[in-house]
């Protein structure tokens, strides 16, 4: 069939050439429009509800909100698990999807289910569907800050003051509060940037937002004999506007409209709530109106500054660069509508990361291409000859990209990575074959004079030749790494983009060699051909191999000890090479995230973030270029962070400007010891991956108890009593039960026979505590574009301590004011920081790490589950009615991928060894092809032990890209060897080994040929040290190492012990 | 040719085979301790700690003289530069030990966002995988919490001593410029019966009687209206009746309100200063003169009676007022002695688990301290109300107590581990148990 195509392809070349034509054409229009990103994401399929429940304690939004809301999200179609966080003043739903589904569908089945879910929630509670993102969308932050513009241009703004390059007028600063950058943000750049095409949200943090607060003086509420919900009803009563239809005057008609929305604090002031004798009084009677700020959450720091700023999230399978670009067009525009000297700063833009990453793999490929076509050039020794061959790499990466489009897979660095680990194979194809066709035509020179009709047939022989072996070696190399697409969870997200890009260019190289190759060759292959004896590459190499090839065929013992060494160094090493998941990706930027403990104030942690601050940029000027903190949640679903959580953006200057002697690890250390302030725990990560981590739910040791149940309180010490239990099992290197972080209450709890006495409801009890303390938005101004909160309060000094809020009035139903220490009883207590549940159950976590060479994952629960009901049987343990254990973790997963790989990987095998027993019809070279695999493993370890890195999953990748590649060589070598002992009748020893070495000959060339154009290729990124670069060596380490133990099994394990069963039969007989 | 062939064989079995001997190099060095001298004690030559050998414990055979090492990792140090271990193991220890506490036994690794990670190694918060913090053994239990300079200035600890102090209940509430007239046609009443009573001295028995039945009546009725027997008395000797009550006069009278929960503070005769929102700049003082017997029912509340000076006739009758009772705190002889010891509210941190506030003992050192305290009241200071507790049980005088950064202190206590020992930290819940990490070492 192949050989069919070839014919076809090579008889219809114009057809064949317009075709590339077009593919290329598409391929480039695919390149510049896949989406492209740092680093894939990794996070779950998720949707995430919000719910929005201002000042409400995480106890309340757990038992009035989320729990009804999860219960009938309950069964959503296609969901695996919901897990839901009850925090202070929001709650999280994530629902968690099977991998297979589509986002937006699940996300239309989530608000199907919304529909009703949310019909007995309390009416404040605000439930919303998240923005369509996830975890890594968070692309671009930006500060609005004041700055220096020039009285007569005001429309250029300065960072520094100075002088009016225009006309030397000073310069004069901008002085706006951040409650009015913070109306600039939400009312003028917010919506703005949010209508940029694939952004998703724009979200605020940080600044004040501007309220009008009215403060209430208790005393005279009690003067002037006036109910608090009184008040309430009457400020919500007096801010209307509404329309009362047209009237005709004339032939005029007039639109009516009733005026009454409030508009100033003058407004407020002068409503009425009560009047005596016609004696009105006024809201300014019982307490001063003013504007202030309203309750915060979050707050931003540039250097010890406060600023406002906030964060633009991009829509889900947007392409980061393009949006990026296309927000900066838009802030360019807007910068014209803001106040003079006002300026929007970025202080965290992704683009940065992703251009340094695809750059390193531009680079990589870039050089990889050249050295491949420099080694093709010199073994070939021919222009066109190297042309053609090496023409497979950009028409390859073009049409991985054109099905990198079909398939939705973004360009990140694992996918091109995947790229760039084939790019060396790539061009094996076309290298035997074109060999074979200049081999062929170089013959067929020497031999005819006139030859333009047989041209044809030659190519389309010397193709057919090479053609099936060829096809099948891209065959084995493409099933070999399968395997890779079995992987599950966070593995599996990672390297699926790689293991299809690298399939998705073997799949382009074995089309081009099939169908451009021949035809190229036909028509470029002309002039005067050498013959493989004339070329001097060849001639030295054959020099060295004749000599080595006839003293190991006499010593077979030499090459087999030499090869036992190597396996057993090989397996000795190994022992020495640590575990890790995944080697980090240097994000360039640092995340610095400084955490106190559940229960600071929001002023205590702003005073830490300010002065960490405040080192990090003065103590290193040279390395750091800016920090900005945050410190709580900015106001997006996709920011869980509460108060006490600093996340402080470091952006570094480039490190050639570093002082001397400061690596990336050295400047990291410093700043945590700068920064160390007592109590404060310095954690540094990276922005992408802390937003990966910050919305990953679950367990990630590989084991875990998840114990279930109604009450907190059981549930931790059900789980505190398994970390014990576990803990004595053998294989356990660590077990610690999850605890509550627990943060300060303080309960009212009302006393209901107190309230009887004095006919008060306790719902006004309720709305006195919520209005009066927690001071709630009554109404909303409207002001043009812009919406503010008014809200009543007591004043300050009535409301901030036990003993002042004794003295809350309550008015009773018949009109006596009654404080509330009569009513209530107060408790300082100490509650959950937040609740978490799994499929509507609250639950604790009890983490397992397991020491695996010790036990295996699998054997270790079933002896801790056996363990565990032993105590349960013997009371030990007692687990309460309504109250259930589950074991969960990574294990999981490892289950499944034991499961699927149990099936998957002997399927591969069967296949591989299917196509090579189709290729040889012959058990022993099947056999021999495979001898060469546990050398080429052993031969991956060695550069791992010297570069000291750990088995990831990225090294396993290497090793399963490796075993596909290091088949081929020996696949090539043994066909030979078959036909050349097909062709010659064999009968002594010395004729076999005649032969072994004439076939070794023949293909030594294209075999080095190949061999180094995979590790060459691969050398530079071995000394890349620019973004991206730590991702992809680990990758390419074991590709290197085994590729040279299995050239040296391919050119002489393979051929000598071939002649060894060559000899014994022929002896035998 | 042959000779090429030969020697690239030669290079490579080279490479190989040392490769491979190195491997099996470092494969032979992992020494065991003996297992005569296991449990002794020894010092670590790179950590200058001294610790226990156990069958982990690293050795290191070095020109004949075996070394072992706290933990690995200390052995790996050793072997890059032996002698400057040896000779450093020569010199005295208090040299080693004043570099820095980074060189301190790590005594497990957990996560500041997670205090309940207790691992063995390094590595990730199985929770929120990030990266894990060392905590570092303790010199011995119940060790306080010691901070340098600089930790001490970024934490922005204030401090001051709890010295005794005379402490004041403020209450604060509203009265009326007494406008009364019942009180006074009630007085009026009483004179004339007094009057009368007098002026029939010495007549007949039953117009005698009837009198007195008139004066006890009224004087009754008084009493009704908020008058004690002294006011009575002193009204009967002046006879002289509460002008102010319906008109402005040089004193006057203010009736204000008292909440339930605050009559056992108010006494007669206490000072009270009363403040209007019509001269919001003046300040009035006055004395409670009664305190009404009976609670209003309308307004859950007791009518105090208190008797001002109205110099320039400020207050006019049925106006409002806020009124504010300044009591002291304890009984007659303690504040006689000066007062009670008295810390700033700010310096106890009650999370209703406990109430603890951090003793700073000097060179850096902070212990935690857990109070006994009374009601919270005003301490004055040079003009400055401090909102302070009385102690009554905790910080004895003159000790010096944190007043800023104290939540910082009790974080870092509970982060490091000391909290757990002593009582758990302000916020955090009492560790019953000891740590799995620790159990694990033995």
């Amino acid at each position: 069939m192949i050989e069919r195509i070839i014919e076809i392809c090579l008889k219809n070349r114009l057809l064949v050439i317009t075709a590339f034509i077009l593919i290329i054409l598409w391929g480039i229009f695919a390149m510049v429009n896949t989406p492209v990103d740092a680093i894939p994401d990794i996070g779950e399929l998720q949707v995430i509800v919000y719910v929005e429940w201002p000042g409400r304690s995480p106890k309340d939004v757990e038992d009035q909100v989320i729990y009804p809301l999860t219960t009938k999200l309950m069964g959503t179609p296609g969901m695996k698990t919901i897990r839901s966080s009850s925090a202070f003043g929001f709650g999280l739903v994530n629902l968690i999807f099977k991998e297979s589904i589509d986002f937006y569908w699940a996300r239309t089945r989530v608000l199907e289910r919304l529909n009703f879910a949310t019909t007995d929630l309390p009416v404040d509670a605000k439930v919303t569907l998240g923005p369509d993102v996830t975890a890594v969308g968070q692309i671009f932050w930006y500060t609005i800050e004041n700055g220096y513009y020039c009285p007569y241009h005001p429309h250029q703004y300065y960072s520094e003051p100075g002088t009016c390059p225009e006309d030397n007028e000073d310069l004069i600063a901008s002085t706006y509060d951040l409650s009015e950058l913070r109306s600039i943000q939400d009312w003028y750049v917010r919506y703005q940037l949010n209508s940029v095409q694939g952004v998703s949200e724009v979200a605020s943090v940080g600044g004040f937002v501007k309220e009008y607060q009215i403060d209430i003086d208790p005393k005279r509420l009690i003067y002037h004999d006036i109910k608090i919900t009184e008040l309430l009803n009457v400020i919500k009563n007096s801010n209307i506007d509404v329309g009362a239809k047209v009237f005709e005057e004339g032939s005029i008609e007039f639109v009516i409209r009733g005026l009454g929305f409030i508009k100033t604090i003058e407004d407020i002031e002068n409503i009425a709530v009560h009047t005596y004798d016609g004696v009105p009084v006024y809201i300014k009677n019982l307490g001063n109106v003013a504007i202030g700020p309203a309750f915060r959450r979050s707050a931003l720091d540039k250097v010890g500054t406060e600023a406002t700023g906030g964060v633009v999230v991009m829509r889900y399978g947007e392409n980061p660069l393009k949006v990026i670009e296309r927000l900066k067009i838009k802030i360019k525009e807007l910068e014209i509508g803001l106040p003079p000297g006002v300026r929007i700063v970025p202080f965290y833009d992704r683009s940065g990361l992703i251009n340094r990453t695809i750059n390193t793999l531009k680079n990589a490929l870039t050089q990889e291409i050249v050295i491949t076509v420099i080694v093709i050039v010199v073994f070939l020794l021919h222009f066109f000859g190297s042309l053609i061959i090496s023409i497979v790499l950009p028409i390859g990466i073009l049409v991985s990209f054109i099905l990198m489009r079909i398939f939705g897979v973004d360009a990140n660095i694992m996918s091109l990575g995947g790229i760039a680990i084939a790019i060396g194979v790539m061009v094996d194809a076309g290298s035997v074959l074109v060999e074979n066709i200049h081999r062929k035509l170089a013959e067929n020179q020497n031999r005819m004079s006139e030859h333009i009709r047989n041209r044809l047939e030659v190519t389309v022989d010397a193709a057919k030749e090479v053609g099936k072996p060829v096809f099948f070696a891209l065959l084995t190399t493409i099933v070999g790494f399968v395997p890779v697409f079995a992987l599950t969870g966070q593995a599996g997200k990672l390297f699926k983009p790689l293991a299809y890009t690298k399939t998705f260019a073997m799949v382009g190289a074995a089309l081009i060699a099939v169908c451009l190759m021949p035809t190229l060759a036909y028509f470029l292959l002309h002039g005067r051909l050498k013959l493989p004896d004339e070329n001097v590459i060849s001639r030295s190499l054959r020099r060295i191999y004749r000599p080595i090839m006839k003293t190991i065929l006499d010593k077979k013992w030499i090459v087999i000890a030499i090869s036992i060494f190597i396996l057993f160094g090989g397996i000795t090493l190994s022992g020495f090479v640590k575990q890790e998941f995944m080697p980090p990706l240097n994000e360039g930027d640092l995340l610095f995230m400084p955490v106190l403990l559940p229960g600071a104030s929001l002023t205590q942690v702003m005073e830490v973030m300010k002065k960490q601050d405040i080192i990090i940029k003065n103590e290193f000027p040279d390395e750091v270029e800016w920090v900005v903190g945050k410190l709580g949640r900015a106001e997006t679903p996709t920011d869980p962070a509460p108060i006490t959580m600093i996340e402080t953006i470091i952006h570094l200057k480039p490190e050639k400007m570093w002082r001397k002697n400061i690596t990336r690890e050295k400047l990291i250390a410093a700043i945590q010891e700068k920064t160390k302030i007592p109590g404060v725990s310095p954690i540094m990560t990276q922005p992408i991956r802390n937003r990966i981590d910050m919305l990953a739910t679950g367990i990630q040791t590989p084991v875990g108890i998840k114990v279930f149940g109604p009450d907190l309180k059981t549930i931790e010490k059900i789980a505190a009593k398994l970390e014990k239990i576990v803990f004595d099992i053998q294989g356990v290197s660590s077990a610690f039960a999850e605890r509550t972080g627990s943060r300060p209450y303080f309960e009212i709890e009302i006393n209901r026979n107190a309230i009887a006495r004095y006919s008060i409801q306790l719902q006004t009890v309720q709305k006195v505590i919520s209005m009066v303390i927690g001071g709630m938005a009554v109404t909303y101004t409207v002001e043009g574009r812009e919406r503010y909160p008014i809200r009543v309060r007591y004043m300050r000094d009535f409301r901030d301590s036990q003993e002042a809020l004794g003295k809350i009035f309550v008015p009773s139903l018949d009109g006596k004011h009654i404080p509330l220490n009569l009513l209530v009883h107060f408790r300082k207590t100490s509650g959950p920081a937040m609740i978490q549940s799994e499929n509507t159950m609250p639950y604790f976590r009890v983490f397992i790490n397991i020491n695996q060479e010790k036990t295996g994952l699998i054997d270790f629960v079933k002896l801790a589950k056996k363990k565990v009901q032993d105590n349960i049987n013997a009371g030990k343990l007692v687990i309460p009615a309504g109250y259930y254990l589950t074991w969960s973790g990574q294990f999981e997963a490892e289950n499944e991928a034991r499961k699927r790989l149990s099936i998957v990987l002997p399927i591969c095998l069967a296949i591989i060894l299917l196509i090579l027993y189709m290729a040889f019809k012959d058990s022993i070279s099947v056999l021999l092809t495979a001898i060469g695999l546990p050398f080429a493993l052993a031969g991956g370890i060695i550069p791992l032990v010297i570069l000291n890195f750990k088995f990831s999953t990225a090294v396993w990748i290497g090793f399963i890209a490796l075993f596909g590649i290091a088949t081929d060589n020996a696949v090539v070598l043994l066909s030979t060897l078959q036909n050349i002992f097909k062709q010659k009748n064999i009968r002594s020893v010395e004729n076999v080994r005649t032969a072994v070495l004439n076939a070794g000959l023949l293909r030594v060339r294209p075999i080095m040929m190949t061999t180094l154009t995979t590790i060459l290729a691969l050398t530079p990124i071995m000394f890349f040290t620019s973004a991206g670069s730590e991702m992809i060596k680990p990758m390419a380490s074991p590709i290197i190492g085994g590729l040279i133990t299995a050239t040296f099994t391919n050119l002489f394990l393979v051929p000598v012990l071939y002649a060894w069963f060559k000899e014994r039969k022929v002896s035998r007989s | 040719m042959l000779k090429k062939a030969i020697i690239s064989i030669g290079v490579f079995i080279l490479i190989s085979g040392s490769i491979f001997v190195i491997a099996c190099a470092q494969r032979k060095e992992k020494l065991v301790p003996e297992t005569d001298i296991l449990g002794q004690e020894t010092i670590c030559p790179v950590m200058g700690n001294q610790f226990e050998i156990t069958k982990y414990t690293p050795v290191i055979e070095y020109k004949g003289t075996k070394y072992y090492f706290c933990c690995a990792g200390c052995d790996k140090d050793f072997a890059e530069n032996p002698e400057k271990y040896i000779k450093t193991m020569g010199e005295s220890p208090q040299a080693e030990k004043h570099e820095e506490n980074e060189e301190r036994n790590v005594l497990h690794w957990t996560c500041s966002m997670h205090p309940e990670v207790k691992a063995d190694e390094d590595g990730n918060c199985p929770i929120c995988n990030m990266g894990l913090m060392p905590v570092y053994e303790k010199n011995g239990p119940g060790e306080s919490l010691h901070l340098n300079d600089n930790a001490m200035f970024l934490a922005g600890i204030k401090m001051t001593p709890a010295v005794k102090n005379q402490l004041y209940n403020k209450i604060q509430t509203i009265g009326k410029v007494a406008y009364d007239p019942e009180l006074v046609v009630a007085q009026e009443e009483y004179l004339n019966a007094v009057e009368m009573m007098e002026s029939l001295k010495g007549s007949g028995n039953i117009t005698v009687e009837r009198t007195k039945s008139v004066v006890e009546k009224s004087r009754y009725k008084l009493r009704l209206l908020g008058m004690d027997n002294v006011e009575i008395e002193r009204l009967k000797k002046t006879k002289q009746i509460d002008r102010s009550l319906i008109m402005p006069e040089r004193e006057t009278w203010i009736y204000a309100e008292l909440y339930e929960s605050d009559i056992a503070w108010v006494k007669k005769g206490q000072k009270v200063t009363v403040t209007s929102p019509a001269y919001p700049d003046k300040e009035l003082h006055g004395k409670i003169r009664s305190i009404n017997p009976i609670l209003n029912d309308k307004t859950r509340s007791v009518q105090i009676r208190i008797c001002l000076a109205n110099v320039h006739l400020f207050l006019k009758p049925a106006m409002y007022v806020d009124v504010v009772i300044k009591s002291v705190y304890g009984s007659q002889t303690m504040q006689k002695n000066g007062g009670i010891i008295t810390v700033p509210k700010t310096a106890v941190l009650d999370t209703g688990n406990r109430k603890i506030a951090w003793v700073y003992l000097g060179d850096g050192r902070f212990e935690p301290r857990q109070l006994k305290i009374g009601p919270v009241g005003i301490v004055q200071k040079a003009d400055i109300n401090v909102r302070s507790y009385p102690i009554l049980h905790g910080i004895e005088e003159n000790e010096i107590v944190v007043t800023n950064g104290n939540f910082l202190i009790d974080s870092e206590s509970q982060i490091s581990g000391i909290a757990a020992l002593e009582y758990g930290g302000a916020i955090g819940i009492e560790e019953t148990h000891e740590t799995p990490g620790s159990e694990h070492e033995q």
